[in-house]
């Protein structure tokens, strides 16, 4: 394992980073890439799904999210799903792709045992797979998910993440979020703009489309990546009232913020407890 | 190969161990905990728990008399740094009763309770999704002796994994329990039924619309709408097929009984029966449907087995169809080998 490098604190305002849910976007102007940002800088541009190991980029993809990155001035980071060994053969060989400094988004246990293993001159920052909490978008009250404490703020969780030299957590914002709850002790922390996730699977709706029906949802199934052509809305007839937009996107069950939790990770960002913002480019 | 069962009474080991199961699991709510935390989520199941330690002691001495051990979910996916300390006392409380091993799913509390070093064995949750040879190593570093796999793993890749570690044990999933998400990354809830239940069988009305802004054309419509109709088919296997059973009484629901041959080739040792949550006479069921098919597969070899599992459904459109396996390249005469 690498040395533990020191942990700096947000005293400053967060940076922001852009995460790109299609590789297809990188062949943008750069005008039309940042669009969505507006006036916010930008500090990194990321490619890689968080959540499906058969999203993981082509070399070619990785070598042009270098290229533009450099382009524009900002640091490029490689995200990485749960994988399988056959993914993780294949994102070890991205890896060894990446310039020594650059961070990995690292959503795994297994992978973040494999970048201490092999990849020490690479920055790994725990992704919010790694950060578990309560997420329904169903939820009510926030009653429901204070019974069921996350462990975002624990310091077991982040001793055991800063042995694998893991200095950043990342999170997304829960349902009824407070400015407070956006906080972790002892390392930077990464909040995810705009849209969170609730569920992720391995066997994907989407994905089975073209798939013969014997083949849909089973265990390493295929895809034509229609993930990245299609998104399932959802809405429920009985529907109590307050509710986050749902979305199915793959194998992943997304909410989008409302006014609440947006005023929850600007209160925290103001306070100094943000390091990153991180936007995507997938909207409900 | 051994037979992992649930149990949510101590009055169930006797029998179930007279059926065939070689190991239990179960949980428990200590009065204590309720008391500090305000919930039932010691594990990931809030409800089918023994509700004492000296209901915990007593399954303990009821599993040691069949000569059976017992382990002790603590499978929550996450947990706070207060409940660590009493998950640890926990812990230690069930290795002073004689428990045989933990069933852990948090992996700061996994590294907690390996660095504590009880007198019991770690097991690690299929909660913790352990898809890969490096998350073996992860666990095996922080004292795991065993992994359950989790759902949704073909034949193959647990054969590649256990064989990178072949000094841990392997226990995988061979019937029951429908969680379609990834287990460790569902951050949902089972709401009680008027608030929805669980979220993969809520009530919800699913569009599909292109990213790009333009219409489905029709022939993009009939495909979703075909594809939309097969997961619904494939979730109601998931869901244990509406909870139906045989005439006879055995369950219906996600199988991998034609697997247990290529489960033994892939070096998997034990075989877990979900659901602590079913009643009695269901665990009875399931213990001896796979006892039954697992004597098979030693008397007369694997594919003797499936014919055999098979035809215990006595539905063969059920098996056929693919849905309700656990692994069905099992089943397919076009899989490849496992090893």
């Amino acid at each position: 394992m690498s040395a533990v490098r020191p942990v700096p604190q947000a005293t400053r305002p967060p940076c922001h980073d852009l995460a790109l849910h299609d590789p297809r976007l990188l062949t943008l102007p750069p005008e039309a890439l940042l669009a969505g940002l507006g006036s916010v800088p930008l500090a990194q541009l990321r490619l890689g799904s968080e959540f499906c190991e058969r999203l993981l980029p082509a070399t070619a993809d990785l070598e042009r999210l270098l290229a533009v990155a450099d382009g524009l001035g900002v640091a490029a980071a490689l995200v990485t799903p749960m994988v399988g060994d056959a993914g993780l053969a294949q994102l070890q060989r991205l890896l060894a792709r990446l310039p020594a400094g650059s961070e990995v988004i690292v959503n795994d246990w297994g992978v973040l045992q494999r970048v201490a293993d092999g990849f020490g001159a690479l920055r790994p920052v725990a992704g919010r797979l790694l950060c578990k909490m309560v997420k329904d978008p169903r939820l009510e009250s926030p009653v429901w998910a204070r019974l069921y404490p996350g462990h975002a703020g624990s310091a077991a969780l982040v001793a055991l993440l800063r042995r694998f030299a893991v200095t950043r957590l990342e999170m997304d914002v829960p349902p009824f979020a407070r400015a407070g709850d956006l906080e972790v002790e002892g390392l930077e922390l990464g909040v995810h703009a705009e849209v969170g996730f609730a569920a992720k699977g391995r066997v994907c709706q989407i994905g089975s489309l073209h798939q013969p029906t014997a083949r849909k949802f089973a265990p390493g199934h295929g895809c034509r990546h229609e993930c990245l052509d299609y998104l399932q809305p959802m809405r429920r007839d009985s529907a109590h009232g307050r509710e986050l937009p749902t979305a199915h996107w793959g194998n992943t069950l997304l909410y989008a913020h409302d006014d609440g939790m947006r005023a929850a990770l600007a209160g925290a960002a103001a306070d100094g407890r943000v390091a990153r913002v991180i936007h995507g480019t997938l909207a409900l | 190969m051994k037979i992992v069962a649930p149990i949510s009474q101590v009055a169930e080991i006797a029998p179930l161990a007279a059926a065939g199961a070689d190991e239990f699991y179960c949980g428990v709510v200590p009065p204590a905990w309720v008391e500090r935390f305000h919930n039932a989520a010691t594990s990931r199941r809030l409800f089918s728990n023994l509700q004492s330690l000296d209901e915990l002691q007593a399954a303990v001495a009821a599993a040691r008399a069949c000569g059976r051990p017992l382990s002790l979910a603590l499978n929550g996916q996450h947990y706070a740094d207060a409940q660590h300390a009493s998950l640890l006392a926990l812990v230690h409380e069930f290795a002073d009763m004689g428990g045989a091993a933990v069933i852990i799913g948090d992996l700061p509390l996994l590294a907690a309770v390996g660095a504590d070093a009880p007198p019991l064995e770690i097991h690690v949750s299929s909660v913790a999704s352990c898809r890969n040879s490096g998350m073996i190593d992860f666990c095996r570093g922080l004292g795991a002796a065993r992994i359950i796999y989790p759902r949704f793993l073909q034949l193959r890749e647990m054969a590649a994994m256990t064989a990178c570690a072949p000094d841990l044990a392997y226990e995988a999933f061979v019937l029951n329990d429908g969680c379609i998400y990834e287990e460790g990354a569902c951050h949902t809830l089972h709401l009680p039924n008027h608030l929805g239940g669980a979220i993969c069988i809520d009530d919800y009305r699913v569009e599909t619309v292109r990213l790009d802004g333009t219409a489905l054309a029709a022939g993009e419509r009939e495909a979703l709408a075909e594809n939309d109709a097969d997961y619904r088919r494939w979730q109601w296997y998931r869901m244990g097929c509406g909870s139906a059973s045989t005439a006879g009484g055995l369950p219906y629901g996600p199988c991998g009984l034609c697997a247990i041959g290529a489960l033994a080739e892939a070096g998997v040792g034990y075989l877990k029966i979900a659901g602590r949550d079913a009643g009695s006479v269901r665990k009875l069921a399931n213990v001896r449907l796979v006892r039954d098919v697992l004597v098979h597969w030693r008397d007369h070899g694997a594919q003797a087995a499936a014919r055999h599992a098979q035809a215990l459904r006595e539905e063969p459109a059920h098996c056929t169809h693919g849905y309700m396996c656990y692994y069905p390249e099992a089943r397919r005469a076009d899989a490849a080998p496992v090893c």
